[in-house]
């Protein structure tokens, strides 16, 4: 599972205003099973802590900054759990 | 390697002794060990105790096979002139541990001690021939602990003469021990014919070992030239039972020996059978039937063969040496026809001795001896029986039987063998397994009901010599599609989840590649090997290749395998577990695993044997033959899920038999494209639906219900099967199946979220902001 996480600024220019939305987030780029996982995680998440901000396609979305730390433990974790090692 | 040790035993917790040894030559060069191994806080202990740096060397230590260490480990270089020796000699007192190709690691543990005492090793000559193959000196906690576990064991013996049975031992004053004990005194039957003590005295032949190198020579000249003394006295036979109990380890602690004079048994008719000329048992066949046969009498214990490496003729071989009635006991009917079959390849039995009893064809017994194969079930079940098989397994009952020959033994239940045991009356009884390994580990309860562990072969070397097919095996990995894998991860789909993860499209289109490459381009007989009836359904029929399920009756079966073993046209077929044990299908040569038993690694070693009888000439097999690997064995795995946990667990006892595992992950090639199955998304949407739709208890594993009793098979038959039908024809069948019942819907609720029962990891977050 290759891991780029960018920071960086998004523009989202609305067609009938002339002033500029901009949000703060981190990028990031997965496999497709790594990203439906994140989005299950978001989805089971209440309304107010949602973190997705935009799924772009498959494989990539921009989610908020803060929640970055969290996403790696969690993934951490599931990948922990479905690996065995032998007892010594 | 590395040290895989199971916190050690008592005697073997710390290294003190060797460290006087050594004035400190070494002593910098240990420290920057340590330096080294000291990163985490608890290596540094461990280090210790599995340190043996210090250990002396013996000046001639280039030409000794083996590293024995003060924890218990031994180490055998697999590469020295001595391996054949030191194996057949390690492989008697210890218990493999691991074994890869260069390097072997043992581990002596109480129960290998005792199954070499067992089979006639005594404690000294174990010390010093270990001794003599070690590069080092042998530790003192080594010796110690060989010396302890030894003690006791093989002192006493079990043995029925002219249907009498004696508790014998070289040993006077072990027996006055046992008398001591209230419940062995109340069993003892005093006879008139005694001595001073009141034993009965008679001469034991020594030990007959088979042909050792010299270096092992010397000790066993000595075991053999002894001639010992033999006390006994009889007990009463209803009682044997509880004697046995009261001499195992936690109660007088001496176990005793089963050993059977089948040669002086007079009371019990013979049976005329011998090994035909052509059935010529390999050199590991006869070297495993010495150590059962070691002293001219027969004993009780525990054979474990790879499976193809032919189990079946070291059964027959016992049965044909020990020439009195025999009950064969196998799993399900297919093996108990083979067992019969087996039977008449190999020995003269003439037709009339041999009969099968099982819930199709009750064969009664003629004449006053002879072989009945049966199943386990048969024997032990405890339901209402038909009025014939009752009168059957009552001549079972009352017989009494040279030898009970048990197959595959690691599957059957304690309970069940103890009923089996307490029913039939036998004077020496073998088991045969490929896998002595269960995750229940309630192996070591055969030590005692049947016996310790007479020998086990070396995979390896039995692939090495061509006596089994060099496998090639591969995990092949299949990444989840997007779909599936979302399902997969909703909570309420929990109950599906193995379902879904072996309904994979990716998985489904491997396996079709597989099929078709192997069909195809090499003309290999292919078995599919699938736990989950749901999936094996939906592969079968999609496919359109024949499957043997729980519910196919006997006839059935029988016809698939045959058109399999014959037919040009059928050369995959698709078996739940029932194909685990005991099929003999010799032709298949390529085994797709798609799903599977959790964790289970005896499954897992069964399954391979499938495919592990040898084919095609033996010189192409050879090393450097023409075909490195003639056959296949692949596991299909979906990755991101469960399967990968249970698929590396199953694979420990492959790898601890010296097997590795290729990955591979480019399957199928992306070229295949849409001449495989799924290739479109509303194709694998519709996949999605049915595995969704399907209720919970569908798409579970399959419940088998063993062979029973034909009242308890009657309840398991749907009986709809015909031919077509197997082989997917007639669709319709299936439909039934899955969605029959669909009940399992209504149960499914959204769990409501309650911030106070957040993971901690998310509270934690949470909680914060």
């Amino acid at each position: 599972m290759l891991w780029c996480l960018v920071s960086c600024l998004a523009l989202f220019p609305g067609r009938l205003y002339i002033m500029v939305n901009a949000t703060k987030g981190v990028f990031i780029s997965c496999d497709i099973p790594m990203a439906q996982y994140i989005i299950n995680m978001n989805a089971s998440m209440p309304a107010s802590d949602k973190f997705i901000i935009h799924i772009l396609d498959s494989t990539h979305m921009f989610v908020q900054p803060h929640v970055e730390k969290m996403i790696r433990s969690q993934i951490a974790k599931f990948r922990e759990d479905n690996t065995y090692v032998k007892p010594n | 390697m590395g040290y895989g040790e199971k916190g050690g035993r008592p005697p073997f917790k710390k290294l003190k002794a060797s460290s006087k040894f050594q004035e400190d030559p070494q002593k910098g060069f240990v420290d920057d060990a340590y330096t080294y191994g000291g990163d985490d806080a608890y290596d540094d202990d461990e280090g210790k105790t599995k340190d043996f740096s210090k250990l002396e060397l013996k000046p001639d230590h280039g030409n000794r096979p083996l590293w024995a260490c003060g924890n218990g480990r031994i180490f055998l270089e697999t590469f020295s002139p001595l391996y054949k020796q030191a194996y057949d000699f390690l492989i008697a007192i210890a218990e493999p541990v691991c074994r890869p190709e260069s390097m072997h690691e043992y581990n002596l543990t109480p129960h290998s001690l005792y199954a070499a005492v067992s089979v006639g090793l005594e404690t000294e000559t174990i010390v010093a021939v270990l001794n003599k193959l070690s590069k080092t000196k042998l530790p003192k906690e080594m010796i110690k602990f060989i010396h302890d576990s030894t003690a006791n064991y093989g002192k006493v013996k079990l043995v029925l003469k002219k249907n009498h049975y004696f508790i014998e031992s070289p040993f006077p004053e072990v027996l006055k021990t046992l008398l001591r004990d209230e419940t062995i005194s109340r069993a003892r039957i005093i006879s008139e014919n005694v001595n001073g003590d009141g034993f009965t005295i008679s001469k034991a032949a020594g030990e007959i070992e088979g042909t050792h190198d010299e270096l092992l020579h010397e000790a066993e000249v000595a075991a053999v030239a002894e001639e010992k003394e033999a006390h006994s006295f009889e007990i009463d036979p209803s009682q044997v039972e509880n004697v046995k109990q009261r001499c195992l380890p936690n109660a007088l602690n001496y176990p005793m020996l089963e050993e059977y004079d089948f040669r002086n048994d007079t009371v019990n008719p013979d049976l005329d059978m011998e090994l035909k000329p052509q059935a010529q048992p390999r050199p590991y066949q006869e070297k495993s039937l010495s150590k059962m046969f070691g002293n001219g009498r027969a004993r009780s214990g525990i054979i474990v063969l790879p499976c193809g490496a032919g189990k079946s003729l070291v059964g027959v071989s016992a049965a044909c040496r020990i020439k009195k009635s025999c009950l064969c006991l196998a799993t399900n009917a297919v093996s108990v026809d083979q067992w019969a079959f087996q039977f008449k390849l190999w020995s003269t039995i003439r037709e009339e001795q041999i009969c099968r009893f099982t819930s199709d064809s009750k064969e009664r017994f003629r004449g006053n001896a002879g072989v009945v194969v049966t199943t386990y079930n048969m024997v032990a079940f405890g339901g209402k029986r038909s009025e014939e098989s009752e009168k059957i397994i009552e001549e079972i009952r009352n017989r009494e039987w040279g030898l009970l020959l048990m197959d595959e033994v690691h599957v059957v239940p304690a309970h069940m063998f103890r009923k089996v045991i307490s029913i039939t009356k036998s004077h020496c009884k073998l088991g045969l397994t490929a896998t002595l390994v269960r995750e229940d580990e309630r192996i070591t309860d055969l030590n005692f009901l049947i016996g310790p562990k007479l020998y086990e072969a070396n995979w390896l070397d039995l692939v090495k010599g061509g006596f089994i097919a060099n496998v090639q095996c591969a995990e092949v990995w299949c990444p989840m599609t997007k779909e599936f894998f979302a399902e997969y991860l909703k909570k309420e789909n929990s109950k599906k989840r193995q379902a879904l993860y072996v309904m994979n499209p990716n998985k489904f289109r491997a396996c079709e590649f597989l099929i078709n490459f192997h069909e195809r381009e090499r003309g290999d007989k292919i078995i599919v090997f699938a736990d989950n009836l749901f999936a094996l359904t939906e592969y079968a029929m999609k496919l359109r290749k024949p499957m043997i399920y729980g519910a196919t009756s006997h006839v059935e079966r029988t016809k698939i395998l045959q058109a399999f073993k014959t037919s040009k046209d059928v050369n995959t077929i698709f078996l739940s577990k029932v194909g685990d044990n005991s099929i003999d299908i010799p032709e298949a040569n390529v085994i797709i695993q798609i799903s599977s038993h959790a964790g289970s690694r005896r499954q897992e070693a069964q399954r391979l044997g499938r495919i592990l009888r040898a084919k095609g000439k033996l010189q192409d097999r050879m090393a450097g033959g023409k075909e490195e690997y003639n056959a296949f064995f692949y596991s299909l795995v979906s990755t991101d899920t469960q399967e990968m946990y249970y698929s590396t667990k199953r694979q420990q006892f492959l790898i601890d038999q010296g097997y590795s595992f290729k990955v591979i992950t480019s399957l199928p090639p992306a070229d295949q494209g849409p001449s495989l199955s799924y290739y479109h998304l509303e194709d694998q949407l519709a996949l999605l639906g049915k595995v969704l739709s399907a209720g919970d208890d569908a798409v579970g594993l399959e419940q088998l219900e063993e062979d029973a009793d034909e009242i308890a098979l009657h309840n398991a038959r749907r009986s709809q099967g015909s031919m077509s039908a197997m082989s997917g024809a007639k669709g319709m069948v299936y439909m039934e199946y899955s969605t029959g019942r669909s009940k399992g819907q209504g149960q499914i609720k959204s769990k409501p979220k309650d911030p106070s029962k957040r993971h901690f990891l998310f509270k934690r977050r949470y909680g914060a902001t």
